[in-house]
């Protein structure tokens, strides 16, 4: 009995270690209030929320992008009623907001009521009506949907509604809700996705778990990939929220305005502008200063609401008209809401909590990280813009878009047909290339592509990837089905990078030669992928389709912080001045700027504080400062650019070290730190305008003191998981 | 409505007035010459900026009437000069600089 416990204990432990192992998540480093430092990482925001509804706007169907033409002279409209006239003439329209690719299904449906005959139609291009279905309207709100296959690339598309043909009778509607949706789908009231503007949607959904805005205010999320960010939330605490604080508010005035209200209970209240000597407001006081509140409003009317950190002379912090959410980090121990104009301005607080934790800012625009998830660097993926090369007896390429099925069903995949004619010889070659300038010399990379036999049977095709003369090639036999073929990892020897050439060329294959291949090919082709070494080694897609530099697959590709080495950073009011260690894990890509300094994390003054960064050799380096000097250690091991490293420095009381993944560890003894600032800077040097980081930042964690070796090492691990790699 | 990308780099005679101009989208602090040894004889800025100021950075009679309606006093002959000495582009940083025949200046910290 004793034995069959003993097991049934161990096999519990090993059980329980294992579901810790694939759960653990960094904010066990931090018991709540009782440890400073800070964890930051961006999450899919498809992930939390995925947008279906491709229309800006789905209900209110008088206001732009849709677009009403009263081309009869006799329709109406008034809001989402409408009346249209007897011709087939009058209609109301919208756009897709997002590309949609030729070849690809899309959905359109409206939920309509009323009398009289009209047509739902889905445009296509150029805006002349695609697919179309008749509907006889009855009094019950109804949804009705057509599908089919867009032909054209881009935001040409749409859904519209338009009278049911000439001399049909006039029919009187009203809209309810439309959805444009990718793919043949049934739409109903639990299927429909409905946007205002989105961020209302996305934010009343799953506000809770964003923890990144666009702005440095967090009134609007970040909803895709490309969005610049303006706040990054501190995640240490798991986003926990304090009470509610709706009861610290009470109302006040200064001069002669109309008296403020303001429900303790409810939060709705009102605020009367005159001028600045002359206002009411709404003060929320007994607050803590340096921490941040998360406020929340919504039902604003009659004008705009302020959001002030301080008093009613405080600074501006958010300004609304609608529902929406703001950070403010306060200054002192109040903050207030006003109206910003001369108007008695109505709203409902719905949130006032402290979010505990270190968040960073950056209120300028043009220096905001931007989220991103892309890998593939060629742009235009599914068709690729082809170079010829044709030497010897070589025939010219010939190359058809939209000749065949793509593997992912669309009518998008090249036909290559290629011939070197009778010559054998390396001077007689049929080929077609792309390349891409802003390589990065003695970095690595891996071209693919997808092919398939267009004639049905197997053809031997030679690829490669090069720069120059120096060429990663493959000998593939092409058969019948989609295969993605990838070359071997190529060294660039300079900045423009042929990603891929596909073709026949007299000679004998080789390895790292560019000769071989059937004398004639014809081909389908689609979907080519040029990332970094580092990436193709990844736990990623092998093949990413990018529609553009703003369009592109997210799914199953870890999100990261793209910083553009010029002056993208961000900081926080708090979260430095420690002086008893530090642990940071953080991981990255180099992707320019080898050769300068180039700051991943700081806190130093003068001589004071720590500072983390990749130095002029290129090598990981720490430094604390005791008030007169730095003492400083770097790694042997260098961080070249393209590769991704989980990258760690830490002080654990004895020693100041640094490594790079698992690598050796580089140590030295520290100094006597003396505190640098308050607060920290990510991404350059703190409190200069230098050392500014050039590449991804997957994840940033944070720990004063208490150096644990154990919880390095499931840091670490996390950290490498979080970026798809393995260390 | 979308942000736009765009870089900026603008002569050191006009930085302080660009600054100023721009408060809030571009802090152009990062310091630029043709060898990369100080002083600087332009600076950068690079990224996603509200898409009104799309215009405002290639036509200076609009970038005069949205300064004059932010409540600067300023020329339209100082914006035209400002916006004609500086080099704005849709191009990333390094080509913008590379283009310009510049280089960052790298100060030791």
């Amino acid at each position: 009995m004793g034995v069959i416990s003993s097991r049934i204990r161990r096999h519990r432990r090993t059980r329980l270690a294992a579901e810790m192992a694939c759960t653990w998540n960094p904010r066990r480093l931090f018991p709540l209030g009782q440890e400073q430092g800070g964890v930051y990482y961006p999450d899919d925001p498809n992930a939390l929320l995925r947008r279906r509804n491709l229309l800006l706007r789905s209900e209110e169907t008088n206001v732009s992008p849709w677009t009403f033409v009263n081309a009869s002279g006799a329709a109406t409209q008034t809001v989402n009623a409408y009346t249209f006239g007897a011709s087939g003439v009058d209609r109301v329209t919208q756009q897709s907001a997002f590309p949609v690719s030729s070849g690809e299904t899309l959905t359109a449906a409206v939920k309509l009521s009323g009398s009289g005959n009209i047509r739902l139609f889905m445009f296509d291009g150029n805006g002349s009506t695609t697919f179309s279905l008749a509907i006889a309207l009855t009094g019950t709100p109804t949804w009705y949907q057509v599908q089919g296959a867009m032909t054209v690339s881009g935001t040409s598309n749409g859904i519209g509604i338009y009278n049911n043909g000439a001399g049909t009778a006039g029919a009187s509607f009203t809209v309810a809700a439309t959805m444009l949706a990718r793919g043949a789908q049934t739409i109903s009231d639990t299927t429909y996705q409905p946007v205002t503007t989105w961020n209302t949607e996305y934010m009343a959904a799953v506000g809770h778990l964003v923890t990144q805005f666009t702005d440095a205010a967090g009134t609007t999320a970040v909803q895709k990939v490309t969005d610049g960010v303006g706040l990054t939330l501190d995640r240490r605490f798991g986003l926990y929220r304090g009470p509610q604080l709706l009861t610290s508010g009470a109302i006040g005035l200064t001069g002669t305005a109309t008296a403020a209200t303001y429900s303790t209970t409810t939060g709705a209240g009102t605020v009367t502008r005159v001028d600045a000597s002359n206002q009411s407001w709404v003060q929320f006081s007994g607050l803590t200063a340096g921490r941040s509140y998360q406020i929340t409003v919504s039902g604003v009317s009659g004008g705009t609401l302020q959001v002030l950190d301080g008093s009613a002379t405080g600074t501006v912090i958010a300004s609304t008209t609608s529902a929406t959410p703001c950070l403010v980090t306060t200054t002192g121990t109040t903050i207030t809401l006003t109206a910003s104009a001369a108007a008695t301005v109505a709203f409902t607080v719905t949130q006032f909590q402290w979010l505990p934790g270190n968040h960073r800012i950056q209120a300028v625009s043009g220096s905001r990280k931007t989220l991103s998830a892309r890998y593939n660097l060629l742009t235009s993926t599914a068709q690729l813009a082809w170079s010829a090369a044709f030497i010897g007896t070589g025939i010219a390429p010939v190359v058809t878009n939209n000749a065949g099925l793509s593997p992912r069903g669309t009518m998008t995949a090249q036909r290559v047909q290629l011939n070197r004619g009778a010559g054998n010889a390396t001077t007689d070659a049929s080929l077609v290339q792309h390349s891409i300038v802003g390589g990065t010399v003695g970095a690595k990379y891996q071209g693919g592509i997808h092919l398939k036999s267009n004639t049905g049977l197997p053809q031997t095709v030679m690829i490669y990837t090069n720069t120059g003369g120096d060429v990663s090639s493959s000998l593939v036999t092409v058969g019948n089905e989609w295969v993605f073929y990838k070359n071997p990892l190529h060294t660039a020897t300079a900045t423009t990078v042929g990603a891929m050439t596909i073709g026949s060329r007299g000679g004998t294959w080789a390895s790292n030669n560019p000769y071989g291949g059937d004398t004639s090919l014809d081909l389908l082709v689609w979907g080519g992928d040029l990332r970094f070494g580092s990436d193709a080694a990844s736990s990623i897609p092998q093949y990413q389709d990018v529609r553009s530099v703003s369009d592109f697959d997210t799914d199953g590709f870890p999100q990261f912080d793209v910083f553009d080495g010029t002056d993208d950073n961000d900081a926080c009011a708090t979260g430095g001045g420690n002086t008893s260690g530090l642990m940071l894990v953080s991981t990255i890509t180099v992707v320019g700027g080898a050769g300068t300094n180039r700051v991943i994390w700081s806190d130093i003054g003068s001589n004071t504080g720590y500072r983390v960064r990749i130095n002029t050799s290129n090598q990981l380096e720490v430094s604390a400062g005791n008030g007169s000097a730095f003492t400083t250690i770097a790694t042997v091991a260098t961080l070249p650019v393209g590769e991704t490293h989980v990258i760690s420095a830490w002080d654990d009381g004895v020693n100041l070290n640094v490594q790079i993944d698992n690598g050796t560890i580089a140590s030295t003894p520290r100094p006597g730190v003396s505190a640098g600032t308050a607060g920290f800077t990510v991404g350059k040097e703190n409190g200069a305008s230098s050392g500014y980081f050039f590449g991804r930042i997957y994840d940033v964690v944070h720990r004063f003191s208490g150096y644990n070796g154990s919880e390095h090492t499931r840091l670490k691990q996390w950290a490498a998981r979080l970026a798809g790699v393995n260390i | 409505m979308d942000d736009i990308f765009r870089t900026a780099i603008v002569p050191d005679d006009y930085a302080p007035f660009a600054r100023m101009l721009m408060a809030g989208q571009f802090d152009l602090l990062t310091p630029l010459s043709p060898t990369g040894d100080a002083p600087a004889t332009h600076y950068i800025s690079s990224g996603m900026i509200p898409e009104r100021f799309g215009p405002i950075l290639s036509d200076p009679q609009t970038a005069h009437e949205a300064a004059t309606a932010a409540g600067y006093t300023v020329t339209l002959a100082q914006i035209t000069a400002a916006l004609n000495a500086s080099d704005v582009s849709e191009d990333s940083p390094q080509a913008a600089q590379d283009r310009l025949g510049l280089l960052r200046v790298v100060e030791e910290v």
